[in-house]
């Protein structure tokens, strides 16, 4: 489908929301983030050939819920929401980017009292507009979760997921496995967990497991061949075609980063969230995330990432 | 000659001598500890004729407003919702459990409790909104004020268990109970009590992350 045509689809669905009629509509909830982050390798490369960065993202969102149930019970709700953002790159300005997307999530709380679990399923969808034009894309995922609070201060929860990237086909393509690298999908599952060090003050941790298609740097495949990793292009790729034993799926030239390919692969992921709630209305965080992700043909690369952001609830 | 017999009649009118009783509570660090309900039953079984009581507890900003609300036995709460968003009132408290399903503006009947007993109140749509009712088994009740002080009035003269209850209260009333005689005049009491943590549900600033 064209992107335009998906772009209206996406504005138009959002601007029907409020003329849907079989539920309540709850108030219009609006809000604001600044996040500053840093990643130790943006590029998605086995060790020496990490690039890290640091980074600056914006994002407004804007969302509606709707009770769905009837009169007297209040145990389903939809959530629609959608937000844009900008994240400028410091280093690496190719990868600044503009994202705007939508999410439609349904919950279900399957009892009465704090601790009935809650069901949760969720769409999104949104388009990744890169500066670098060959990684724009658009993102799918879709969620499944179960949560359960064990008291007021502790929340487990655990989910399975989905998510599809669907990326543009680069003209470099010099090989015949072509060059969509940024066309992928990977599935996995997260047991998180959430507890209130303070009242105000909240501890979120997660671990993922992460199995699919994964994109990364592949400088280091250039480099015996050419001899520098970016300099030497997909001129030694022809010549070497050390791809062809690995399994890869797509390979391509990348103009950021020298060199790009796509592999299946497996992961994990530890993700923590500390959330100082400063207001009813505004809250800072602090993020710390590490992914380590080992492609099948035996190579492996890891982010380790730091990021904090304000967010205000208009 | 009229005034005389309006003085007599008046005389005839008023009950046996009531005292005052005029509580402290201090925790373990001898601070001030607001909102606790002292109650005072009387060792003879006497007690006041006492009306049908009504209370109201508000919701306002998705929360339970006030927070804490002391009945005797039998009074009725009404629960009106004063937010723009339907709220689901509930209790699983032993004796006085009830449930308000999803309601906007006032909710259709008034609860009435009739068991003593701590009533923990939950809205099932914003888990984080808690209150209690303290349904007091004695017409005899005050709760403290700010500095921690506590009045208990128009107490008939007798003698009198005196108990102290706090949501953060750690272990029971009972262990606090004091015994005093009212007579004619104020009687003083002090207690000390030792206090634990209360956790409401987390609320969350933003409505994107937060699921109930």
């Amino acid at each position: 489908m064209d992107l335009a045509v998906r772009q209206q689809l996406l504005i138009a669905s959002l601007a029907c929301l409020p003329g849907l009629a079989f539920g309540e509509w709850l108030d219009w909830s609006a809000e604001a983030e600044v996040a500053l982050g840093s990643d130790d390798n943006v590029n998605m490369a086995v060790d020496d050939f990490e690039q890290d960065d640091e980074s600056l993202a914006i994002t407004a969102r804007l969302g509606r819920s709707m009770l769905l149930d009837s009169a007297e019970h209040a145990n389903t709700r939809l959530r629609l929401s959608a937000d844009i953002s900008r994240e400028y790159y410091n280093d690496w300005d190719d990868l600044t980017h503009t994202r705007i997307g939508a999410v439609f999530q349904l919950q279900h709380k399957t009892g009465l009292g704090m601790t009935a679990p809650r069901l949760s399923a969720s769409l999104s969808a949104n388009y990744e507009d890169v500066r670098d034009s060959y990684r724009d894309a658009w993102h799918y995922s879709a969620l499944l979760g179960i949560d359960k609070r064990l008291g007021p201060r502790l929340d487990l929860g655990i989910a399975a997921y989905y998510r599809f990237r669907d990326g543009e086909e680069w003209t470099e393509a010099t090989t015949e496995l072509g060059s969509k690298v940024y066309n992928s999908d990977h599935g996995g599952l997260t047991v998180s967990a959430r507890y209130s060090l303070l009242p105000r003050l909240r501890l979120s941790a997660s671990a993922s497991y992460y199995d699919g298609e994964f994109d990364s740097d592949c400088a280091d495949l250039l480099s015996p061949g050419g001899g520098n990793a970016y300099g030497g292009g997909l001129a030694n790729l022809g010549r070497e075609p050390i791809w062809k034993q690995f399994g890869v799926k797509a390979i391509a030239a990348d103009q950021v980063f020298a060199c790009r390919w796509l592999a299946d692969g497996d992961g994990y992921g530890l993700h923590s969230d500390l959330v100082w709630s400063l207001s009813r209305a505004s809250n800072v965080k602090l993020r710390l995330a590490y992914r380590e992700i080992e492609m099948d043909f035996g190579e492996d690369y890891s982010n380790t990432s730091l990021g904090l952001s304000y967010r205000y609830r208009f | 000659m009229r005034t005389l017999t309006l003085v007599f009649c008046i005389l005839l009118a008023l009950p046996g001598w009531s005292g005052e009783l005029r509580a402290t509570v201090v925790n373990d660090k001898g601070e001030a500890v607001a909102e606790a309900v002292v109650y005072a039953r009387s060792t003879q079984g006497t007690t006041a004729a006492v009306g049908m009581q009504r209370a109201t507890i508000d919701q306002v900003d998705k929360e339970f407003v006030p927070a804490l609300t002391v009945v005797y036995q039998g009074a009725e709460v009404s629960f009106p919702n004063n937010d723009n968003i339907r709220h689901h009132v509930y209790s699983f408290s032993r004796g006085n459990a009830f449930e308000i399903p999803l309601y906007a503006d006032q909710a259709a009947a008034p609860v009435t409790f009739a068991n003593p007993g701590v009533v923990a109140l939950g809205c099932n749509v914003h888990d984080w909104m808690s209150a209690y009712v303290f349904v007091a088994d004695t017409p005899y009740f005050d709760v403290t004020d700010a500095a921690g002080s506590a009045t208990l009035t128009a107490l008939p003269a007798g003698e009198y268990e005196v108990e102290v209850w706090h949501v953060s209260l750690r272990g029971k009333p009972e262990k606090l109970r004091q015994t005093v005689a009212i007579e004619e005049g104020p009687v003083a009491l002090n207690f000390s009590i030792k206090q634990k943590r209360v956790w409401k549900a987390w609320r969350g600033s933003s409505e994107f992350e937060e699921g109930y």
